[in-house]
């Protein structure tokens, strides 16, 4: 069995920078990918809408990924560790169902109050890293546990600043839409379970999110057909949806590049540390929905308070986990939690071990990319070209300098990162 | 007397020689292997092995009761 050479051509940036760098980013693509989405006017199911971006993330799946790449090093990554295509199937399954919890919760409790409860998630996440996967064990923990409960705060109060909605309906009701909101924050924060095993084995994420596309499509789609009265009448909507169909898809596009950044966060900086960081979107969210579509417009003073006093405490705690770097003792924990999977699995601990340090050991062993890979992409591509030349300008009024510097920033966040990706790990 | 007796004694460690940068980066450098343990889940038959090691993997049914549990709080909620 060999190890793979260190790829000499790596800068030597820390792991634990690309990583923060990674969630930061991850927050202004997954905030992004809200931002068309609200371009949708009502009149569709909630299953549909979820079900059109979803599609919109499988297809983009098969654009940037792929050209990145190329299918031959994703599926020799899978080959290689075979056992994770079932962890992956699940995580989809469970961003699937976590997904739908929030619409009804939404619907029985609203967002106010719905929110905040779906948003323990990275608590949750915080927790199964360090039942599982022996994250903060050692010094610098409580930085990062207080970090997250200030981004987790932060978020309630300006989920609570910005939202009208008031509880409607009966207590049954009421109770049924938290069970529903924790429910989804169980989901999320759970899914993160297979995000790390399947990085503590030494895989890219980039493999990692192409199954998991399959498993979160599968699920929509099954949970469009159950809850929206079977494949007829779910084709009957997707064909009126379609002028509304381009702006899911750019959401899908967007949420696909988000979930990357995030991937690779937990992968360098494990779940406890990635996962709060990226939740900090809930900030850019906000920046998207105060300073872009004006919806706060006309809202009191108090309101402005609260959501400046929630963006600081968010900010604070995004602050104190970048700074909490692993330390030794934790990183040894780490590499023992690594050893469990090689020896469970029989994976090459070398193999592993360079992949973590951010080589690239399948790179050595030169995947094969293929012509029918551009055909895909193209494909991929013209799909949406096609989407976008049906699509109807929505009838929404948009701040068009703040929407341009808002996309700048998310841009610059692409391009910065990407490059430290790159030129750190060559996406490893 | 034992035969090692008659061998120079080193301190430990001194007698282990560094590899040249080059040398230590080359491809074919072999790393100890880390097998499976005694009691090991790996069989001659390694799709087998591949299926008990996952369906024995007590991580794997918390993900699965966790979307159970979705599931039917989604059944309850609808």
């Amino acid at each position: 069995m060999t190890v793979s050479p260190p790829n000499s051509k790596l800068s030597s940036y820390s792991l634990h920078a690309v990583g923060v760098a990674c969630g930061l980013a991850a927050a202004t693509w997954l905030a992004a990918a809200e931002a068309p989405t609200k371009l949708v006017t009502v009149g569709f199911s909630p299953f549909l809408i979820s079900l059109g971006m979803v599609a919109g993330v499988f297809v983009a799946r098969w654009t940037v990924p792929v050209a990145l790449k190329g299918t031959g090093y994703v599926l020799t990554d899978i080959r290689e560790k075979p056992h994770l295509i079932v962890w992956a199937i699940i995580a989809g399954m469970l961003w699937a169902v976590g997904n739908t919890l929030t619409v009804f919760a939404v619907r029985n409790v609203g967002l106010s109050i719905a929110f905040p409860l779906w948003n323990i998630n990275s608590l949750v996440g915080l927790f199964w890293g360090w039942l599982l996967f022996k994250e903060l064990r050692g010094s610098g923990s409580g930085r990062v546990v207080g970090g997250a409960v200030a981004i987790v705060g932060g978020a309630c109060l300006l989920a609570y600043s910005t939202s009208q909605q008031t509880t409607h309906g009966q207590f049954g009701g009421a109770m049924l839409g938290i069970a529903a909101a924790l429910g989804a924050g169980l989901q999320f924060g759970t899914m993160y379970i297979p995000y790390r095993k399947a990085y503590i084995s030494g895989m890219n994420p980039l493999s990692f999110v192409t199954v998991f596309t399959f498993g979160e499509l599968g699920m929509v789609f099954a949970l469009a057909l159950i809850f929206d009265g079977g494949l007829h009448n779910v084709t009957a909507e997707l064909n009126r949806a379609r002028p509304a169909l381009f702006w899911l898809f750019l959401g899908g596009f967007c949420w696909v590049v988000g979930d990357l950044f995030q991937n690779y966060a937990a992968k360098y900086i494990g779940i406890a540390r990635g996962i709060p960081l990226s939740n900090t979107n809930q900030l850019w969210g906000l920046a998207w929905g105060v300073l872009v579509f004006g919806e706060l417009a006309g809202q009191g003073f108090s309101t402005h308070v609260l959501v400046f006093a929630g963006s600081v405490i968010m900010i604070a705690g995004a602050g104190a986990i970048c700074s909490a770097k692993a330390s030794e003792s934790e990183e040894s924990s780490w590499r023992s939690a690594t050893e469990r999977e090689c020896d469970r699995y029989g994976l090459d601990y070398g193999r592993v071990a360079s992949s973590l340090r951010g080589e690239d050991p399948l790179s050595a062993d030169k995947p094969a990319r293929h012509w029918w890979e551009l055909v895909l992409v193209a494909a991929a591509t013209a799909v949406f070209v096609w989407l976008a030349i049906a699509a109807k300008h929505p009838a929404v009024e948009v701040n068009v300098a703040w929407m341009g510097v808002l996309m700048f920033i998310t841009l610059v966040s692409l391009v910065g990162c990407g490059l430290l990706l790159w030129k750190r790990t060559h996406f490893s | 007397m034992p035969r090692q007796s008659k061998q120079k004694l080193v301190p430990v460690g001194s007698n282990i020689r560094e590899l040249p940068a080059e040398e230590s980066q080359r491809q074919d450098y072999i790393q100890p292997e880390i097998g499976p343990r005694s009691g090991s889940l790996h069989t001659g038959n390694p799709a087998r092995s591949r299926t008990r090691a996952i369906l024995t993997d007590p991580q794997l049914w918390l993900p699965i009761g966790v979307l159970i549990i979705g599931i039917t709080v989604l059944i309850l909620v609808k």
